[in-house]
């Protein structure tokens, strides 16, 4: 009897056990599912946190301005990849190197960077030059900002958020030499009306006095001597006229290698003589440009004797024509597809002090020279929808580029 | 009846010059020369006139006003547009105003006065 008892006391307790360890089996998987949403929230947190990080990471590191931050010594802290790549500086370079050495004007440096770290003041695209690790001017525009550096209150640093600008100041420096252009175009027209018409006069009295007198008659051929001198600066007149305000192109869809060609042809005797060696690298299908194909023509045989001036013991001058992606033929214009005329020669090139004037008006290096070519080139072309760029090294040679738009022909 | 001619241009130099060029030749034509739109739009009240060869530019009424107010007013009478500004723009505007033909100056005077009897035979 009591073995009976005692085996049914075992089995009620073992029963007993298994309905404890499932209660406890249950309590278990109750708290494991409460730490496992717990864990779940946290995890996506981080993932979220850490998404956020990597985009604006990524904003910083792509972006196409340099962003630099530094602390109130203004020591560098963080350079992004666009403010190495304008510099041309490693990270660990830049890294802890103090703002100030990257002004090419020291002084300037100073009175800048005490204003901003001294006195507070930010600046909106301020202009100057930075100097890269070559030593190279790099013209920028910068904005800066205060920024927190990291989670104590009072740990304040510096953003520098810059671009290069030296696209923009080609664009500023193509349209003043526009401006001036079209107030000289204005000045002359006014000019030469002003000088024809008396000369008309003259001119027309000249005649009639030539036809009062008998042809062997000395008077007749003073008479004759004035009107000839008359047609001479008329002459002079009308071509600086022309130059000055070139008359609104006739554009038409033109294959730009026949025009070059044309050119060639006009000078090939030249560039014998003075044993230039004439090349030229056309790619393939380079579409038709719309133009006034004598003010293009005007243009390259401009550029073409500027090269062949430039050439004095025998040389070379190289004609590629290309096409070139998005480019910004206007300040106000989106970038387009365009055609590029490169004219290249192993000339004397010029100096870099004449480089900026060279498309200036009446600037010129030759004694014979009136100095309206270039400047009259670049006027055309901007008649044209185009523009002109100009890279040149003393004793080793210049390089034009002559952008022409690329529009789709739909005739 | 001889043709009669209108000549007008501010510069009176050119004006008293081709006159005298046109009594010199001898030609069948009666030539009155005005230094201003002004003074020609008077004289084609009182007058008319088979051919007017006017400058573009004049203070007060300009070339182009008096090419204008001809056509409208004076339908029979030709115009011949001349100017010191070298500039393609203004000899298609004057033609396309009806001006016959269109003269830069300074011109041929042989030139000029071969024109003036083409037009009026």
């Amino acid at each position: 009897m009591s073995d009976q008892f005692e085996k049914k006391k075992q089995t009620a307790m073992r029963l007993r056990k298994l309905v404890d360890d499932r209660e406890n089996l249950n309590a278990r998987i109750q708290a494991d599912s409460v730490y496992k949403e717990k864990y779940e929230l946290l995890l996506k947190r981080y993932q979220e946190i850490e998404k956020v990080y990597d985009f604006q990471k990524s904003i910083i590191q792509k972006m196409g301005s340099g962003l630099i931050t530094s602390d109130m010594n203004g020591l560098i802290t963080f350079a992004n990849k666009a403010s190495l790549k304008a510099l041309k500086y490693e990270y660990d370079e830049v890294k802890g190197k103090n703002i100030k050495e990257f002004f090419a004007e020291k002084k300037e440096a100073e009175e800048v960077v005490d204003k901003i770290l001294k006195d507070h003041i930010t600046f909106e695209s301020y202009e100057t030059y930075w100097i890269s690790k070559k030593g190279e001017p790099v013209p920028i525009g910068f904005s800066t900002s205060y920024i927190k550096m990291d989670t104590q209150e009072n740990s304040e640093g510096v953003l520098f958020l810059f671009r290069n600008i030296t696209q923009v100041n080609n664009l500023r420096r193509q349209i003043e030499r526009m401006d001036r252009l079209a107030t000289l175009g204005e000045l002359s027209a006014g000019i030469a009306h002003e000088i024809r018409n008396p000369l008309a006069g003259i001119k027309t009295s000249a005649q009639v006095l030539e036809e009062s007198f008998s042809p062997g008659d000395f008077r007749s051929q003073l008479v004759s001597r004035i009107v000839k001198e008359i047609d001479r600066s008329n002459e002079l007149l009308k071509k600086f006229f022309n130059f000055a305000k070139p008359s609104k192109p006739k554009q038409e869809f033109q294959n730009i290698e026949m025009i070059i060609d044309g050119v060639y042809l006009l000078l090939a005797s030249r560039l014998r003589k003075k044993n230039i060696l004439f090349k030229t690298d056309f790619a393939e299908s380079i579409p038709q440009v719309y133009i006034d194909s004598s003010q293009i023509e005007q243009v390259i045989l401009n550029v073409f004797l500027n090269a062949v001036e430039a050439i004095t013991n025998g040389g070379e001058i190289q004609v590629k024509i290309s096409i070139a992606k998005n480019v910004k033929l206007k300040e106000d214009s989106a970038p387009t597809d365009a055609v590029r005329i490169g004219i290249l020669d192993d000339g004397v090139g010029i100096p870099d002090e004449k480089l900026e004037k060279v498309f200036n008006p009446f600037f010129t290096t030759k004694s014979d020279g009136v100095g309206l070519g270039l400047s009259i080139s670049s006027r055309l072309l901007e008649e044209n929808g185009g523009k002109i760029e100009l890279e040149s090294e003393e004793g080793a040679g210049t390089s034009f580029k002559i952008y022409l738009p690329i529009i789709e022909n739909t005739i | 009846m001889s043709k009669r001619v209108l000549i007008v241009d501010d510069e009176e130099t050119l004006t008293f010059s081709l006159y005298q060029s046109f009594i010199l030749s001898k030609n069948d034509y009666e030539v009155v020369t005005a230094n201003s739109g002004e003074e020609a739009l008077a004289k084609m009240k009182v007058n008319s006139f088979n051919l007017v060869i006017t400058d573009i530019f004049m203070p007060g009424i300009s070339g182009f006003d008096l090419l204008n107010i001809i056509k409208k007013d004076y339908p029979d009478t030709d115009v011949v547009v001349m100017t010191a500004y070298g500039s393609g723009q203004h000899k298609d505007d004057a033609l396309s105003k009806g001006a016959l033909h269109y003269v830069e100056k300074p011109f041929e005077i042989k030139e000029f006065k071969k024109l003036v009897i083409d037009i009026l035979g």
